[in-house]
Formats: C-alpha cells, structure tokens, sequence
C-alpha cells in the first residue's frame, strides 16, 4: 500500500488512523471492477459492447487498458464512468470505489464522484476544448462545477487555483487568458490535464492522450503524467493501442478483444511471458526499435462484428493455434499464476503453444 | 557504381512569403517568410525506400508537395531519372510520382466504387486502350495492393471496407499507372496496429516485385526501422543527418537524432530508457535562430552553435550529418 499524503491532517491522531487503515493486511483497492458488463441497443440488435470486465487498481498504480479499435476500451471507461450514451445499458457488474459501488449511487451523488473522484482526459486534445472560450476560464469552470460542494470560492482563490494546475502542467500562468487556438496540440493536451486534475481526483483515465500528437511531444506529456502521478499519488487508467507506451508507463495491463477481457498481468509479464495468443499476435505486430531485424506480423481477419459474436472463443476465428473446443466453448478468465490472468482454453490446458516466431 | 537515381534533390529551398495585413501589401513585397524548406538534397535509388522523419513543421509535407508539383520550388532543382523536372508537364510528372495519402477513410470518394477510384487515374491520363485493357490494368493494381480476388471489390464502396483495405485501395490507385515513385505521407498512422504491419510488409513487397522506389514520410522512427533502407532527419527544413538505416538507428550523430531515438517508446518494460525530452515545440520558422538552428533546444549545444551554421560532417560515404560537435572519421 502506498503512503499517501494528501489523506493526512495536521492533527496527530488522524495521521495514526491513516496508517493503520493503510497497514491494514488486506487493504481493499482503491477502484475495483467486478465482471462489468455493458450492452448497446441497436437496430442491428443488441450489441455485447463489453461483457464481465473485472480488474483492480490501487492507490498510485497505473493500468494499461489495450486492444485494436472496437474492443471495448472506451465503452468500459464510459460504463465506469456512468456516462454512456442513451442506448448503453450496464446490464452487470460493481464498480467499487474506496468500497462503494458507484453503479448504485443516485444521480447527483455519482456527479460528485465525477471529477471530484475519478475525472478523464479525453481523446482528441485538439477538440476536447471549446474554441470560444479562454483555457483558463474552462478550467475555472470545472472546478466551480465539481470541486466545491455550495460553491463557496472567491474569484481570486479560484484564479490562484487555476494559476497553480497551469503551473503544474507546465504552461506559463501569463497564457491562462488565450484561446484554444492559439495553443499548440501538446499546449491543449497540457490543459486537458490540468483540468482533469482541477479537483484532486484519486483516478484520472487517459483516453490516448498521446495519439494525435508527434512523438517528442509524446514524450512530453508521458513524462508530466508521470512525474504528477508520483507527486499527486495519482492511480491511472491508460486507454491505447500504442502496447509501447504501455511498456514505458504502466504497472499492470489488460489486453481486451471483443469487449472481453484476453489476459491480466503484470507488464513484465505482459511482454516477456505473453500466454494469451492473441497478447502474441499484437506484440509481434508492433514495431520495436531495438530489433530492427525481426518481421512484423499481421493478424489475419478482423475482430469480430459485436452483434454477431462467435459462439466460443472471440478471437478463435483468427487465432492461429485453435483448437476444437475453441470453437464452441467460451473460454473463461482463470488465474494461471499469481496476478496473471488469461482467457486462453489451451494455456488453461496446459497445451502447448508455439512460441510467437512460429506464428504465421 | 551506382545508376542514375530516380530522383536527385538538390538544394532545394520552399519559402513562403507572409502578409503583413493590408498596410504592408500596399509597400513591397514582405521581407519576411516561412522558411518550409530550407536548402535541402538528396537522392533516391531505383527500388530503394527512404524514410523523412522528423516533427510536425519540419517540411516534409513540403517536400513531398515540391515533388508532386503542388507547389513551385523557390530556388535548388529536382531531377526525375536524369532529366529537371522543371522541363516536364505536370501530367507527364504525376504519372511517374504517386502518392499514398494518411487518411483512408478521409482520402476516399464515398459515392465511387473500388473500380471507378481505381480507374479515375487511367481516365485522367488517357491510358487504358479499350474496356478490356482498363479492367485489366484495375485487376493487376488490385492486385498488387493485395485486394484478392481484385473482381469481387470492384463493385464494393469505401464504406464496406475495413482500414485496411481501404489503405490498400489507396495504394492500388497509386499504383494503376505504375509509377516509379511512391510517396507516402504516414500511410500507417491513423491505422490499428495490427493492420499496420501488412501495409508496411505490402509496401516492401512493392519494392521487390514492381522495383518501385518509396519515400516515406513519418515523424516516427520506430516504424521506419523496420523496412526503410535510408534515413533522413529532418529539422527546420534542413536535413540534419542522412545514412543508411542501420547506422542512422545504431549510431545517431546529430544530437536531434538521438533525442528523437530515445523517446520512441519501446515495447519492453525491461528497457526503460533515459529519454532525452527536448522541451518546447519546434520553433517558429519565420524567425529562425542564428547559427545552427538547433541550438535553443539542443542539449549539447556550445558557444559557437550560436554563430556558426554547421556544415555537414562525412562520417562514413553515406551517412553525414550537420553537426558542430562531429569529428570526421574520414
């Protein structure tokens, strides 16, 4: 369990109840997920959007959510968010936070959680911001919006409050009065962070805030999402299809693939004991630097169409190694080692699979 | 030893002229421009692939427009199999150099089938003989693009394909008219990663079946390292350092090289790497810094990078580099 510092008063007595909480044996997670599930209505029928997600997060961890477009990776962050679009419906699962399950929460008290708890960078920095407004005043705004409960905040606390995000993030507090427009991609991504952290929130889930971006810019906002992490205590959600900056930033990751959860692990396991075929498939196909030598590898097919799911394993009409069962039992979630996670019948069975050079 | 390259660049420059408001139109023409590209060359071997890399705002959109005959060059030449561009027609031109473009949801009519995006080409240059003669020039671009069987998509819209197809599709039209040159403007980065592996290995297919050469425009080394066979880095409008890929990526010399190289992300949590982050963005290039350009942001810079615009330094008789801090080793 991490130290946290924000949690502790002056006062001594509530220091040595914060750390008996935090030394408690089996101090529960910050965020815990449990077998979420989230269906689309559509005239094409009921799509299965994200079906049983479950993970966990502690307090200043970071996750790494991956998978191609269209696997549920937004969907999920959406769910747990309770903000999905009018044809989404939760239909299963808890979405437990310090111990309460926001999924039961009314309304208004799930819009405190909203920001306040956990907030969200969205994806497409260039036009998460409204054009015709300052940076500084929409970021004013979310504070005002979520931060104070009654509201109670003189202006000029609210501007020293600005002031300091901008600071935090790196942008000149001279620039808070200047439109969207005049500043750069990385400028804009920068006071999409300062907003999301406008009101101390413990989780902060990054839509590929990197995606749009060049790569030294990249490295830029990489780099400020971590150094915050570290000086805020902050536990992240890192949303991308990009598996290197997985490898660069997060603690432990999940591999999604048709709204399912593919395999869980720590990230070293993750890269250099990959189980789950497909987790395979996906490294092999992306380019690592270091070893200019190797091919990169395609993954035949497409992912699978949400409304017309195969009856056994998703991935089974494109995994290389298939085998009988594959095709019409759904392989379920097991624990193959302690943390790793895999959906796999023949990892579950021990078979072998081949080593990913000898994938096709 | 070598035969005459498909395409040699010399000193090519691009400069835009801005307005100074309507006051300023009304004296002479304005002092000040955007320096896009600034004195650039290189040269580009038959079935050879050359990657530009470099941030957004170094020119290499430029460069590519130079080369389509988009825009006009400001001053430098360009040589297309031995002969100045300047004395060809622009269709003559195209014909030779295509283009792939980034977007493929965006760069495709959505009311024209496979066939007719494919075609369109062969119609504009008056190429295909007869009907017969058209579908089959179609058929072998499909083809080549990995559309198989290239029948069956004829009839499809761009809305019933998949990325990746839809990239392919792109490619095929470049294709029709077998050009010589590809130039391809990140052709990978607004797809999955999964789909972006069978462009890359389609376009270095490309290459060994057609012996089409391809100019690669990224701004991100990682994917570049695996099938370009030279690199040019571009800052500012200069080319900072060229070679060969492999000794680009396994022994950078110029100090925006090796930035760049260490933040490419690389997918292993056992090999977080020092990352050089090079603070602030690529600076304006109206009012260029004195000197080597690089200096406000480099890392290494000394007193002399202020004054003194680097020449390029020979380290090896394909790899150089403009860099102050570089001895020869020739």
């Amino acid at each position: 369990m991490k130290f946290n510092p924000r949690r502790l008063g002056n006062d001594p007595a509530s220091i040595a109840l914060d750390w008996r909480i935090d030394n408690m044996s089996s101090p529960a997670p910050l965020l815990e997920v449990k077998n979420l599930s989230t269906h689309f209505l559509t005239d094409d029928g009921v799509m299965h959007a994200v079906e049983d997600v479950s993970f966990t997060l502690d307090r200043g961890q970071s996750l790494g959510l991956v998978g191609e477009s269209g696997c549920g990776k937004t969907t999920t962050m959406l769910a747990l968010m309770r903000l999905l679009p009018p044809n989404g419906r939760i239909v299963k699962g808890q979405v437990l936070l310090e111990g309460r399950d926001l999924l039961r929460l009314p309304d208004s008290e799930m819009q405190r959680v909203r920001w306040s708890k956990i907030s969200l960078i969205f994806q497409g920095a260039m036009n998460a911001l409204n054009p015709v407004r300052t940076v500084g005043d929409q970021i004013a705004e979310s504070i005002r919006r979520h931060g104070l409960v009654g509201g109670r905040l003189d202006n000029h606390a609210l501007d020293q409050r600005v002031r300091q995000l901008l600071d935090m993030v790196g942008i000149a507090s001279s620039r808070q009065d200047q439109y969207p427009h005049q500043y750069s991609g990385g400028m804009r991504q920068r006071a999409m962070i300062a907003m999301a952290l406008a009101c101390t929130p413990d989780v902060v889930i990054a839509d590929e805030p990197t995606t749009a971006l060049d790569v030294m810019i990249q490295a830029q906002i990489l780099d400020l999402l971590q150094k915050l992490q570290r000086e805020l205590g902050l536990a992240v959600i890192l949303i991308t299809h990009d598996l290197a900056v997985v490898a660069e930033m997060c603690d432990r990751v999940l591999v999604m693939y048709g709204g399912k959860v593919a395999e869980y692990a720590d990230v070293d396991a993750i890269y250099n004991e990959p189980l789950h075929p497909y987790t395979r498939l996906l490294l092999a196909a992306f380019p690592d630097l270091t070893q200019p030598e190797g091919k990169l590898v395609a993954i035949p097919g497409y992912p699978p169409r949400l409304h017309a799911l195969p009856a056994g394993c998703r991935f089974e009409p494109r995994c290389p190694v298939r085998i009988g069962k594959c095709v019409t039992a759904d392989p379920p979630l097991r624990e193959v080692k302690p943390g790793h996670w895999v959906a796999c019948h023949l990892v579950t069975e021990q078979l072998p699979i081949h080593p990913t050079t000898s994938l096709p | 030893m070598n035969p005459t390259p498909v395409l040699e660049i010399t000193r090519l420059r691009k400069h835009f002229p801005i307005s100074r408001g309507l006051l300023a139109s009304f004296r002479r023409r304005s002092a000040h421009s955007v320096h896009a590209v600034d004195d650039i060359s290189f040269q580009v071997q038959p079935g050879e692939i050359l990657a530009l890399v470099g941030e957004s705002g170094c020119g290499k959109t430029t460069t590519a427009k130079l080369l389509m005959g988009l825009e006009q060059p400001s001053g430098g030449t360009i040589h297309f199999c031995g002969q100045d561009v300047a004395t060809f027609d622009l269709k003559q031109m195209r014909r030779q150099i295509q283009m792939v473009f980034q977007d493929p949801y965006e760069s495709l009519n959505p009311r024209m089938t496979v066939f007719e995006i494919v075609a369109e080409p062969l119609n504009v240059h008056h190429l295909a003989r007869s009907r017969e003669d058209r579908i089959d020039r179609v058929k072998r671009a499909l083809k080549d693009a990995g559309l198989k069987p290239a029948e069956s998509y004829f009839n499809r819209l761009p809305h019933e394909l998949s990325g990746g197809q839809r990239q392919r599709v792109v490619i095929a039209a470049a294709l029709v008219l077998e050009p010589t040159v590809l130039l391809a403007d990140e052709p990978v980065s607004m797809l999955d990663v999964s789909i972006r592996a069978e462009i890359l290995n389609l376009l270095t297919e490309l290459r060994q079946t057609r012996g089409i050469s391809v100019l690669f425009i990224t701004h991100d080394l990682g994917t570049v390292a695996y099938f370009a066979d030279r690199i040019a880095v571009m800052y500012l409008g200069r080319i900072v350092e060229i070679g060969p890929a492999r000794d680009v990526l396994s022994n950078p010399q110029h100090p925006y090289t090796k930035a760049l190289l260490s933040v490419v992300p690389v997918p292993n949590p056992r090999l977080r790497r020092e990352r050089i982050i090079l603070q602030g963005e690529t600076p304006n290039p109206i009012d260029l810094p004195g000197g080597c350009r690089f200096h406000p942001r480099c890392p290494v810079a000394i007193e002399q990078c202020r004054q003194i615009d680097p020449p390029y330094v020979e380290l090896s008789n394909s790899h150089r580099a403009a860099c102050l801090l570089i001895e020869s080793v020739l």
